[in-house]
């Protein structure tokens, strides 16, 4: 059954920019090198290196200004793309480590609203990893269990976007692996956020076919808010 | 035998965290087994079997 584009998710680093667009394309590519040589009837072609690109369009905001305008040019921004928002364990989502802010346009014809659109180029992996948790807390607590249907030999690589935060409060979270759901063991541990963030944490070796996140909210004398987050997490 | 937890564990309600040093008697065998083999435990050290023979006792006359 198709589905409908308006539950995606867009994170840019520590901001979910969901709110300002209204579209995004993804385009995977595979660069092409013709390899033909005499006596062949037809062109043939080899494929080289992989990269991929955003656009996102949608409106402008003062706020959203102030954050593109900042971006443009810089890599090692954290972008994730919840193509059905994120909300169910399991979903996908598409989300790279490096994309960098290629261009940014705003427009604002007579007689209609202002828009502003960007394009990401990106830069090392597009990384397919799945949704454990989209939710904000005010406490500790443990995520629903996903699947990955077979244990991997080779890592994982885990994404964390905390979009919201909490005042007077530290958000410590970390996605666990398990053979069993009986037994679950650290497997990805994110730095403990005092504001927002965004962060890629990979490691290497055997990884279990359960996995969860489980989130600890750790308060001072006067909190205020809740933590908002997102969390992915692939195994390779 | 005691082991350090190298790896956050939760196990069914218990947390064990890193750097905390476990016995036997926190776990079941066969998930200790299996976390050393993940690498989340190392053994520390071995536990004496409270056998002790007195002296001259079973050894070859």
């Amino acid at each position: 059954m198709a589905k409908p584009g308006r539950k995606a998710r867009v994170f840019l680093d520590k901001y979910e920019i969901t709110g300002e667009l209204n579209s995004v394309t993804l385009t995977m590519t595979v660069g092409m090198e013709e390899d033909t040589v005499f006596q062949q009837a037809s062109s043939t072609f080899s494929p080289t290196l992989k990269s991929f690109s955003l656009e996102e369009a949608g409106f402008f905001r003062t706020g959203f200004d102030g954050v593109l305008s900042g971006y443009l040019g810089l890599e090692e921004k954290l972008h994730s793309f919840a193509i059905e928002g994120a909300q169910a364990v399991g979903e996908v989502v598409y989300s790279g480590e490096g994309p960098i802010l290629a261009s940014y346009e705003i427009s604002s014809p007579v007689g209609a609203l202002v828009t502003a659109s960007i394009s990401l180029q990106g830069s090392g992996d597009l990384e397919r990893t799945k949704a454990l948790r989209y939710s904000s807390e005010t406490a500790s607590g443990t995520g629903e269990t996903l699947d990955w249907g077979a244990s991997g030999t080779s890592g994982a690589a885990g994404y964390l976007h905390v979009v919201a935060r909490r005042t007077d409060s530290t958000l410590d979270v970390v996605i666990q692996d398990s053979p069993d759901q009986t037994t679950w063991t650290d497997l990805i541990t994110f730095s403990s956020a005092t504001d927002t963030m965004a962060e890629r944490v990979a490691v290497t070796g055997s990884v279990d076919q359960y996995l969860r996140a489980i989130w600890t909210v750790t308060d001072g004398a006067s909190p205020s808010g809740s933590w908002k987050f997102l969390v992915t997490v692939v195994v390779f | 035998m005691k082991y350090e937890v190298l790896r956050g564990i939760n196990y069914k309600e218990k947390r064990f965290e890193p750097g905390e040093v476990i016995t036997t008697k926190d776990l079941p065998k066969n998930v200790i087994k299996s976390l050393l083999m993940k690498k989340a435990l190392v053994l520390l050290e071995e536990e004496e079997d409270g056998k002790a023979r007195s002296e001259g006792e079973g050894l070859p006359r």
